[in-house]
């Protein structure tokens, strides 16, 4: 209790004023209560000292989502020329213990743009998708490294496909290659594209029915400005409309039914498709598809 | 692609048909909502302390205390089941978090104007009182909305100073900031390139301005153009929208999006590909699937890198009469598991699309009914046994009910996610027909 401990004696705790009706009033434990009171009277003359420092930890550690006590910690910091190597140590085990939380990863993006050096961050990010590779918090953090210290050829690829080695379904892990991929500014030239429909092919042999690789090529092709049609024969050997029983894939019928939507002739195959995925192969869907084939039908006439 | 022209034999299958389960669990008739069950569990929401859980949403209660009364409001019973002394004081608390120079912070946390403080604001000439208690974007957006629900005239709210302090939270890409802290004089605005930010901001200037940015008009308006252009670039690959250019595709982040433009009127151009956006939206709704006993390490190794059939034989999913699965809620992001919030997240999407009837209705209404809703009232997160109910979960199964009409819940709009009667009552005030501050 800090109203025990005489290096506190000095600071008159500021307690909450609720008022006579409050909503969502939260029962405090008394250890959060009292020490939110010494906070406050602490925030309140703004002092920068070691207590403040030590306060605001305590307090971190019970409600990391407090949104000022942050930009207090920070202030306090940068004032007394803390090692900012150290506050990233003590953040690291702090980010490990409140996943969910994003303040934690909006500190350390200040602190690492002011040393202006990532050494270390990828393998600590590891750590951190060690327990989730898909969050979004820390994903949102990696690509702004990659932005800030120009890390787009610095393995992230190669990480990326070490990712998706561990967990083929990790649509972020998916999301940071189309990134990396079109995110620089580069041009998506044949050779790129060709590197990407072998690495999606690839990949979508290992599990037809994981949308993220389909999902992520036709991003790719939309990009590059060419036909869907390049990936009709994949679409077909996944999902051959004359021999249905061996369907391996909604996501490629759902393809083809795009491309031969598109070819008047071919627009008996779209609603054969469609009316595969609505009566078999994706039944949950049986409006939307049945709205993709009005919508054929409507363009038509 | 290199696509053998020769097939070779495939080692995995499709989890389609074979899958399926047609001996499983005689079909069950479908629940409906324990309308008594979740008032009791609204009540004590608003009417006891919440447990010390909810300590790091201690900065966050506008948003507890709008879900709270707007619980209540969707269920028809605010005027019935509270006190006009009780709506009068918690109109009074929301207020008591009005800022000097308009604006609210999220929670009496950090009020430090408490008589007889002592207070040494280093910041010269902060005219907004203390930067540690700064303006909290989505704090405005809840307590207007909470006002709005508990019937007050919103007389008492510094519309202008308000409306001019969202204006300097927006950054110059077009988004908006959390926070707006004066700091050795100059604005500093903190955290962003969040498209929830984005939402409030919008959303805010509905309440005061409506669609078209008419009312108010004293106050210049924020640059809507830049806003527009921030959400367009936002759009994903896969039709979703993420919190920036070239992020993964959310559910969240795509409803924050898709209701800011609607409530700015540029639903037709802030959206570049619409029916990539629609196809994604529908892809986000899931089978419920009823996992076979196995060790929770196990099956998380399978679904990382077991094959597609290793997957199926794990899991069975249910099918009514009709072919379709019985249970099928919504996943926030492609390959994750389905959870309460998003079948409003997305509900509320479609449903300002004008599309709502594109999801499986009967499927969403079951799986938040029979599978997420907890014996005591409210929703959980997930459909797991021994989980427990909360706020945000249990006010947003609602809200995605009451998008899909269910019987005995208010309507909702939308894109304001406040009741219609809320809206109706907020558009009927002499200030805001008038447009005036």
């Amino acid at each position: 209790m800090y109203q025990e401990r005489p290096e506190w004696e000095d600071v008159i705790p500021l307690p909450q004023d609720d008022g006579a009706l409050p909503l969502a009033q939260i029962a405090y434990t008394d250890e959060y209560a009292e020490a939110m009171s010494y906070l406050r009277a602490l925030m309140a003359k703004d002092e920068h000292s070691e207590r403040a420092l030590e306060i605001t930890e305590h307090i971190i550690e019970m409600n990391p989502a407090h949104y000022t006590v942050w930009l207090y910690r920070a202030n306090i910091v940068f004032a007394l020329g803390k090692d900012l190597r150290k506050e990233v140590e003590w953040l690291n085990e702090k980010a490990l213990r409140h996943e969910k939380n994003y303040q934690i990863w909006h500190h350390r993006q200040l602190i690492i743009d002011k040393l202006d050096d990532s050494t270390g961050e990828a393998d600590f990010i590891a750590k951190m998708f060690q327990k989730d590779a898909k969050n979004y918090h820390v994903w949102s953090y990696r690509q702004w490294l990659v932005k800030r210290f120009g890390l787009w050829e610095k393995g992230e690829l190669e990480y990326v496909e070490y990712l998706l080695e561990q967990d083929v379904r990790n649509n972020s892990a998916w999301s940071h290659r189309f990134f990396l991929v079109c995110g620089n500014g580069q041009e998506l030239t044949e050779e790129i594209v060709q590197r990407e429909l072998g690495y999606v092919s690839d990949n979508i042999f290992l599990a037809p029915q994981n949308p993220s690789p389909w999902n992520y090529i036709r991003g790719i092709l939309q990009r590059a400005k060419l036909p869907m049609s390049r990936i009709e024969k994949t679409c077909t050997y996944y999902a051959p409309l004359d021999n249905p029983e061996k369907i391996k894939s909604s996501h490629a019928l759902d393809i083809l039914a795009e491309i031969y939507s598109t070819i008047p002739e071919q627009k008996d195959l779209a609603i054969q498709s469609l009316d595969l995925l609505s009566s078999t192969y994706d039944p949950i869907r049986t409006n939307y598809w049945n709205y993709r084939k009005t919508q054929i039908q409507k363009a038509a006439a | 692609m290199a696509n053998p022209s020769e097939p070779t034999p495939l080692v995995t299958i499709l989890p389609g048909p074979s899958a399926f389960s047609i001996d499983g669990p005689p079909y069950p008739p479908p629940e409906t909502l324990n309308i008594p069950r979740h008032l009791k569990y609204w009540l004590r929401c608003t009417k006891t302390c919440l447990p010390e859980d909810y300590t790091p949403t201690d900065t966050n209660r506008m948003t507890l205390g709008c879900f709270s009364i707007s619980a209540l409001d969707l269920l028809g019973n605010l005027q019935t089941e509270t006190t006009p002394q009780e709506r009068a004081g918690w109109v009074d608390w929301l207020y008591m978090n009005q800022l000097p120079g308009g604006g609210f912070r999220g929670g009496p946390a950090t009020n430090f104007s408490i008589p007889g403080a002592e207070t040494e604001d280093k910041d010269d000439g902060n005219e907004r009182g203390h930067k540690y208690d700064p303006v909290n974007l989505p704090a405005c957006y809840f307590a207007i909305a909470t006002l709005v629900a508990l019937g007050d005239d919103l007389e008492r709210l510094d519309r202008r100073g308000l409306l001019k302090v969202v204006n300097r939270l927006q950054r110059e890409d077009g988004s908006f900031g959390e926070c707006l802290i004066r700091e050795n004089g100059q604005d500093k605005v903190t955290t962003g390139g969040d498209m929830r930010f984005v939402y409030m901001a919008a959303a805010v200037r509905w309440l005061l301005r409506g669609q078209e940015g008419m009312g108010c008009r004293e106050v210049p308006d924020f640059e809507v153009e830049k806003l527009v252009g921030y959400i367009r670039s936002a759009q994903g690959y896969d039709g979703g929208v993420s919190d920036r250019e070239l992020g993964e595709s959310h559910a969240g982040m795509t409803y924050c999006a898709v209701a800011a433009l609607s409530l700015l009127g540029h639903l037709e151009d802030g959206i570049s590909n619409y029916d990539d956006l629609v196809r994604w939206l529908v892809q986000r709704q899931v089978p419920f699937e009823e996992r076979h006993v196995m060790d929770d390490e196990e099956w998380a190794d399978i679904l990382a890198t077991g094959t597609e059939a290793e997957k199926a034989a794990g899991v069975e999913i249910n099918l009514g009469p009709d072919g379709k699965p019985i249970w099928g809620g919504f996943h926030g992001r492609c390959n994750k598991k389905a959870d309460t919030c998003y079948s409003f997240w997305i509900g509320g999407t479609l449903s300002i699309l004008k599309k709502l009837h594109l999801m499986d209705l009967n499927a969403n209404r079951r799986f938040l009914l029979e599978k997420t809703r907890h014996i005591i009232g409210g929703f959980m997160k997930l459909p797991e046994d021994g989980g427990k109910p909360d706020i945000l979960h249990s006010f947003l199964g609602l809200a995605a009910l009451a998008l899909m009409r269910e019987e005995g819940l208010n309507r909702l709009d939308p894109a304001l996610c406040i009741s219609m009667q809320a809206k109706e009552r907020l558009m009927a005030l002499d200030w805001w027909k008038n447009g005036a501050l």
